[in-house]
């Protein structure tokens, strides 16, 4: 196998990319940040270690699920674009061999990702109470994870070639791959507990009950409420090695998985690198989905009324697919709300999907910030844009209010069902939670702009956005809960101490929109003074 | 005379005094003085990162200088950036398109760019891709099309809002012959139609028969500004006359020689090089000798210098 041209050069151009570094500082950034919430909330007694371990352990499962397919699903689709891929397939190398030399090299990104974070895992073994076993399941468990979601940012990389179907094919499979991961798991250990638990052996088990199959794997593979020690207290001591023996097993299994992803790939890629034009049935299709069949006048008139007051928003709403987002989110929490009214499910239950689904919602609009100016600034087009009578301020403008425009239904939709549902079952701290929603998504947009035009990397810009918009806010207003605290030891005026306590009880928002307006400013200033990376030369 | 009474001197389309950009330690740009007149074809050469796009970027109000001033049609580029962009064109080394958009859709959202009222950018969108020649593709995708049929969508797009001065980088790049002749032909039409064009290519030959004026430009410096005819006068070491004669060529050298306007005579090739003292002398003399002393005379051609040429003997080949 020819792996290593194409491993040189990957691994070359990411470590000129400050990107890579940043990316493993984050890392840290997040573990830190989970350590200190957990330490916030529970305090760090004797043997709180296991719970601060199984605390970490879910950021880093979470972070591997998103970031890891996100970090590949470019990595194919980025050769199409540029047509280097064809220059591949000229050589002797064969299909199988790039996307294994991609996959290896995404697979030391993780790697090297975990070994950044790995000081932070170690914490919790300083404080106590964390056993070796279940350093082991989360090691394998991890292993597993980055396996699946490398996976599938492969097939989503094989799958597209603009970026952003790359990106939505590789969360799509990333998705799919987590429940299929979760649901493996569940099996695994169901019938493992059936044949060597102590407590409740069981003859006959069905696989397909899905349920406690998902339920199982979900607790296998986070360890949250204390699952993987309760697990383990199911087990004869002699036996719990061959527990672990299991999970080795799925870490095994879940590198099949991966070698198969990438046989696929390899398949996708080989026939679809000579630019062949998309099939007639495809196109037909899609003809058939999104030519509009009533309204067309009206639909004319419309967009070219949007054309007229907002050019540079009208770029990403001209496409079904551009408008796609705003149906999809809209018909999302529509769809959810009323299945949680029609199965009357508790109201707090209500009140963690409504947190859910606007976490998921803001972390859409930034991720939609975040990639907003990459084409214009790609292809050249800013350079022609910042040419044309619009200022600076017109195209920022624009834009804002577009990405504000996509979200903005759903998001009022989704404050209205779950205002009402706080208000008929008293559900405590609703109009704080909103009021950060709101500046949430008034603030993201604009720093998730800036990092769009100042960052080469969408993966990079998005963390960013996060980190800035959301992510610091959320740590100053952890401090400023410390405040009252500290004033208390202070010899300070009442006056002084009152509105000390009030500003720092709303330092996160205070930071969250100073935090804004200076992006804001510099967002202007680089546009102005033309302080971004440009993909031509200059001169 | 009375100097009061006198016109003002036309605005030039383009002006630049002591034009500097620098990036970094990196001097793109130095001390460029340059004057283009309204309704030149003028011609932008230099070698590579001599700092053609960088003037051009600055002149379309995309860069800013690092010092000195430069005007488009009276306005300044800093001062006045909004009322410059509304009389240039500009069309980058690139194609910049959104290549899943159809062609209309482009220039409709360039035109909205542009401030066109909607009621006016139908029609202005039919007339420039008929000025192009892209009737026919309005409702093509951009990706589709071919790329001297992208780099014509380019220039219908510089037209749409009707500026005044179009600045062109490279516009004839990467095309075929047919297409190049095609792209010449418009850039023809709209100098006739009063537009100023600067036009930066590296295909001399082509500019040498469509400018009226050229600068030459090197490591930032300006090396000439003026007519084609002028640079090639002050390049060239003197008029060159190619002559073939049947026989007797040593009799046709030696009666060369005798003549004072001839300042030299050498063999190249089995023909001969006949070097006049100046361009201006009537190089009929030649012929005349040469047929008096009743030898056969097969070929006399002018030797014209071209501007790759002049272009090699400025440059050097040298590169920032």
């Amino acid at each position: 196998m020819t792996l290593l041209p194409i491993i040189g050069r990957e691994l070359r151009s990411q470590a000129r990319q400050p990107g890579t570094y940043a990316f493993r500082v984050a890392g840290v950034v997040v573990l830190l940040v989970a350590a200190e919430e957990f330490w916030a909330r529970h305090g760090l007694g004797r043997s709180s270690g296991g719970d601060l371990f199984s605390h970490l352990h879910v950021a880093m499962f979470c972070s591997i699920w998103i970031l890891v397919p996100l970090m590949s699903a470019d990595c194919l689709s980025r050769e199409k674009r540029e047509g280097t891929l064809g220059l591949l397939f000229l050589t002797p190398l064969r299909a199988r061999e790039i996307v294994l030399a991609k996959g290896l090299v995404h697979g030391l990104r993780a790697l090297m990702l975990w070994l950044a974070v790995l000081p932070v895992l170690t914490l919790p073994s300083l404080v106590g109470g964390v056993s070796w076993r279940e350093a082991a399941w989360s090691t394998m468990i991890n292993f597993s994870c980055v396996c699946w979601a490398l996976a599938a940012g492969l097939l989503g990389s094989a799958l597209g070639k603009a970026w952003v179907r790359s990106m939505l094919f590789g969360c799509l499979a990333s998705l799919l791959g987590v429940g299929a991961f979760m649901y493996c798991l569940g099996v695994v250990l169901v019938f493992f507990l059936a044949r060597f638990g102590a407590f409740f052996r069981q003859s006959t088990i069905n696989p397909w009950d899905y349920e406690r199959m998902m339920a199982q794997g979900f607790f296998g593979a986070t360890g949250v409420n204390h699952s993987w020690p309760s697990i383990l207290a199911l087990i004869r001591p002699a036996e719990q090695g061959n527990l672990l023996a299991v999970i080795a097993i799925m870490a095994l299994f879940s590198a099949l998985v991966l070698w198969l992803a990438i046989l696929l790939a390899a398949t996708l890629i080989r026939r679809g690198w000579r630019e062949a034009s998309l099939p007639a049935w495809w196109q037909q299709g899609e003809a058939a989905l999104s030519t509009p069949v009533l309204g067309r006048d009206f639909l004319r008139r419309w967009q070219l009324r949007a054309l007229e007051r907002n050019p540079v928003g009208w770029l990403e709403r001209r496409t079904w697919s551009g408008r796609l987002v705003t149906w999809a989110w809209l018909a999302a929490v529509l769809t959810i709300t009323l299945f949680l009214l029609a199965a009357d499910w508790p109201p707090l239950a209500f009140d963690w999907c409504g947190r859910w689904l606007l976490v998921l919602l803001l972390g859409n609009l930034a991720a939609s910030a975040a990639g907003s100016f990459r084409r214009e600034r790609e292809s050249g087009l800013m350079e022609l844009l910042l040419v044309t009578p619009l200022d600076e301020r017109e195209i920022i403008r624009g834009r804002l209010k577009e990405v504000w425009s996509q979200f903005l239904p759903a998001l009022v939709l989704l404050s209205i069902v779950w205002s009402w549902m706080a208000a008929v079952y008293h559900l405590p701290g609703i109009f704080s939670h909103l009021t950060s929603v709101l500046l949430s998504f008034v603030t993201l947009p604009v720093v998730g702009l800036y990092f769009s035009l100042r960052s080469r990397h969408f993966l990079a810009a998005w963390l960013l956005t996060l980190l800035v918009g959301a992510a610091i806010p959320e740590f100053g207003q952890m401090v400023g809960d410390w405040w009252p605290g500290i004033l208390q030891y202070w010899p300070v005026t009442d006056n002084f101490r009152y509105f000390g306590t009030v500003l720092a009880g709303h330092l996160g928002w205070l930071l969250q929109l100073l935090l804004a307006l200076w992006f804001w400013q510099r967002l202007l200033r680089d546009l102005r003074t033309r302080h971004f990376p440009m993909e031509r030369g200059v001169a | 005379m009375n100097p009061e009474s006198a016109p003002p001197p036309p605005i030039p389309a383009v002006q630049t005094i002591g034009l500097t950009r620098t990036y970094g330690a990196m001097t793109a740009l130095s001390a460029l003085d340059l004057t283009v007149n309204r309704g030149d074809l003028f011609g932008f050469i230099g070698s590579n990162g001599a700092g053609k796009t960088t003037t051009l970027r600055i002149l379309a109000t995309f860069l800013a200088p690092s010092a000195g001033t430069a005007k488009v049609l009276g306005h300044d580029v800093v001062r006045d950036a909004n009322a410059v962009r509304h009389v240039i064109g500009y069309m980058p080394d690139f194609f910049g398109v959104y290549k899943d958009m159809e062609v209309t859709e482009y220039l409709d959202f360039f035109g909205a760019c542009y401030k066109i009222p909607t009621a006016q950018r139908e029609k202005t969108v039919n007339d420039v891709l008929e000025l192009v020649g892209l009737t026919e593709k309005k409702g093509a995708l951009i990706g589709a099309l071919s790329r001297g049929m992208q780099q014509r969508l380019g220039l219908a797009r510089v037209l749409i809002h009707d500026p005044q001065v179009l600045l062109l980088d490279e516009p004839a790049s990467g095309l075929d012959p047919r297409a190049r002749i095609e792209m010449m032909a418009i850039l023809q039409e709209l100098q006739r139609l009063g537009k100023t064009i600067i036009i930066s290519s590296h295909i001399l030959s082509e500019l040498q028969t469509l400018c009226n004026r050229v600068a030459i430009i090197e490591k930032g410096r300006l090396i000439y500004s003026g007519p084609v005819q002028g640079v090639r006068d002050q390049m060239s070491t003197g008029l060159v006359i190619w002559v073939r004669v049947a026989t007797e060529t040593e009799r046709a050298i030696e009666l060369l020689r005798e003549r004072p306007e001839v300042t030299g005579v050498e063999v190249v090739e089995g023909r001969l090089k006949v070097t006049m003292a100046s361009h201006d002398i009537d190089h009929s003399c030649v012929a005349e000798v040469i047929v008096r002393a009743g030898l056969k005379l097969l070929e006399l051609q002018e030797d014209e210098l071209g501007l790759e040429e002049v272009f090699l003997r400025v440059t050097r080949g040298e590169t920032q």
